[in-house]
């Protein structure tokens, strides 16, 4: 019989591509199939053949090397094979790998799903993918032309394993998206929370173009409060409702005991004065009698506490004419001082000693020992 | 000395960038060493959406003295007494306590305010409350919640600065009055309940 022949006979599921030189299918050893890739370039020569096969199969003739490489020299490829046959199915009588094939299973599985899932999802939604797919980026644009991204993690076992999502969205938004197993039904429910948000966007960005925001400092779309400026030192917490985006949100007011009053009473009075239909920025001028509302400017300038060399203890750089005149000497603080303010400081935690005209004592920045000339 | 000087620059300060869910500011114009201060209770304790006043006075002494920081609101925590006191060791000098001149006002506040939601059992003013709060923390948190409805809820700001005004002393009958406060609040406003 031709070697050809009796080849095709022994291994029906290997089906032969180019000329004999290459074979793609399954080699199977005791009822499990296993997928394996052939290349014999010098046929029916078994000089320079490459064999490539999954996994466990690779684990299993692992320490079989040289024994391998004397088959090639003497053998045809079929008798070759029946012999990697019959010694997988001694090394898989040792060591069963029945599992980790159903692992592999599973895998293939999942990826057909997943990219059947990711099919139902517009091309152009997908920003990004990591090579394995277990990372994917999707996007949505929205009405107003803002970009909103979704970052799923997909687990091997997918979908039984739980998709893991992060996007700016709210909480609450999120907690419904996370109520999804499939990576269409997260894209799905993500866009209904974005175009469901999308007034309470308008709103916000409105706000943080004409109002000074205090907090929080940089808002993004996860932020659904806002606490702004409406006066000297008074300021207001907006939270927007989730559940009706319609809805008025609720207003806190902080600030000096007489302005808050002020404020609160005429928000009582105002309550009715707010359309659901205007913005949120004129409705919140309209309840709070407010003709403007005060500018962000400031919050660019250099409004620290305190500068650089100025005294920590005064918070000024000038004190009785001197500028600080003392550092703390470990490197790490360097605080700068007036003599006046850190004797009067050291005189008054007890506890300190005083030598000649030095008092010592603890730097009150970070605890180190310092001292201090007694002032003339 | 240095107290008016720093005090100014505090006040600018805390009026352009003031720390989250805090407010500070003089009670009176001209007279800047009396302050009034509020603040949110943080998300995820007991006191969340309550808003609390508090009084700061500024010592003569000042920077070399800490402020003296008193609750206006009532509030039910162990390092927090009837009067409004304050347990926080950074309010005190040492070698009682720890505060230290480089410490701002909004550092204090932002203090306090952690201190409000993170209690402190160990040194506590309200020795019953401290006790609860360690071995029957639901109930702490119950009381903690109610009280924090009663008194805090950022609408009945209105009347409960009005029932301090006139009877500031008298506790019981105070808590009386609160008491009829919140339970009209109750039935008013649900949108405060999601915050």
């Amino acid at each position: 019989m031709d070697e050809r022949e009796a080849l095709m006979e022994a291994f029906p599921h290997l089906i032969v591509c180019c000329n004999f030189t290459h074979y793609k299918g399954f080699i199977s050893v005791g009822g499990t199939n296993f997928l394996t890739s052939i290349h014999v370039p010098n046929y029916p020569c078994l000089a320079k053949m490459t064999l490539k096969c999954s996994w466990p199969v690779s684990q299993l003739l692992s320490g079989h090397d040289t024994m391998l490489k004397e088959w090639i020299q003497s053998d045809t490829l079929t008798s070759f094979l029946k012999k990697l046959k019959n010694l997988l199915e001694l090394e898989m009588k040792k060591k069963p790998i029945v599992h980790e094939c159903q692992e592999d299973f599973i895998v293939a599985d999942s990826f057909k799903l997943l990219m059947s899932d990711l099919k139902k999802i517009k091309f152009h939604n997908i920003v990004s993918f990591s090579s394995c797919l277990k990372k994917i980026q999707l996007q949505k644009v929205d009405a107003s032309n803002r970009v909103h991204v979704i970052d799923m993690s997909v687990g091997e076992a997918y979908p039984l394993d739980v998709v893991q999502i992060q996007a700016f969205l709210p909480d609450a938004a999120l907690e419904i998206i996370r109520k999804n197993s499939r990576v269409d039904k997260i894209y799905n429910s993500f866009v209904e929370q974005v175009l469901y948000l999308q007034r309470t966007w308008d709103d916000l960005d409105l706000i943080d173009a004409n109002c000074c925001v205090l907090d929080p400092e940089h808002p993004t779309r996860k932020d659904m409060g806002r606490r702004i400026l409406i006066g000297k030192n008074v300021s207001i917490y907006l939270n927007m409702n989730y559940e009706d985006v319609s809805a008025v949100p609720s207003i806190t007011v902080l600030g000096p005991e007489q302005s808050v009053q002020q404020f609160q009473s005429t928000l009582a009075r105002n309550e009715k004065l707010w359309d659901s239909d205007s913005s949120t920025v004129d409705n919140l001028k309209k309840v709070l009698d407010l003709s403007s509302f005060p500018a962000r400017e400031n919050r660019c300038a250099d409004i620290s506490l305190v500068h650089q060399e100025e005294c920590l203890i005064c918070f000024a750089l000038w004190m009785d004419g001197e500028m600080p005149n003392l550092v703390c000497e470990n490197t790490r603080c360097g605080s700068p001082f007036h003599t006046t303010c850190l004797f009067q400081w050291l005189q008054t935690v007890s506890g300190n000693y005083q030598s000649f005209n030095q008092v010592h004592g603890d730097c009150p920045n970070c605890g180190m020992a310092i001292s201090c000339p007694v002032p003339k | 000395m240095q107290k008016g000087v720093r005090l100014k620059r505090e006040l600018e300060v805390l009026a352009l960038r003031p720390p989250p869910g805090i407010s500070c500011s003089p009670k009176e114009e001209d007279i800047i060493d009396v302050l009034d201060a509020k603040m949110i209770g943080l998300k995820g304790s007991p006191y969340e959406g309550g808003v609390f006043k508090l009084e700061i006075k500024i010592p003569d002494k000042y920077p070399f003295e800490p402020p003296h920081v008193q609750f206006k609101t009532p509030v039910y925590h162990p390092n927090v007494d009837v009067s409004g006191r304050i347990c926080l060791d950074l309010l005190k000098l040492p070698s009682k306590g720890s505060w230290r001149p480089t410490i701002s006002l909004a550092g204090l506040l932002v203090s306090v305010q952690l201190l409000l939601a993170t209690p402190n059992p160990d040194d506590p003013l309200m020795a019953d409350i401290a006790e609860e709060y360690r071995y029957n923390k639901p109930e702490y948190e119950r009381k903690a919640k109610e009280w924090t409805k009663k008194y805090a809820a950022p609408e009945n700001s209105n009347e409960s600065k009005t029932l301090e005004a006139t009877s500031s002393n008298e506790d019981s009958d105070t808590t009386k009055k609160r008491k009829s406060d919140a339970s009209e609040e109750d039935t008013k406003d649900p949108k405060h309940k999601r915050t």
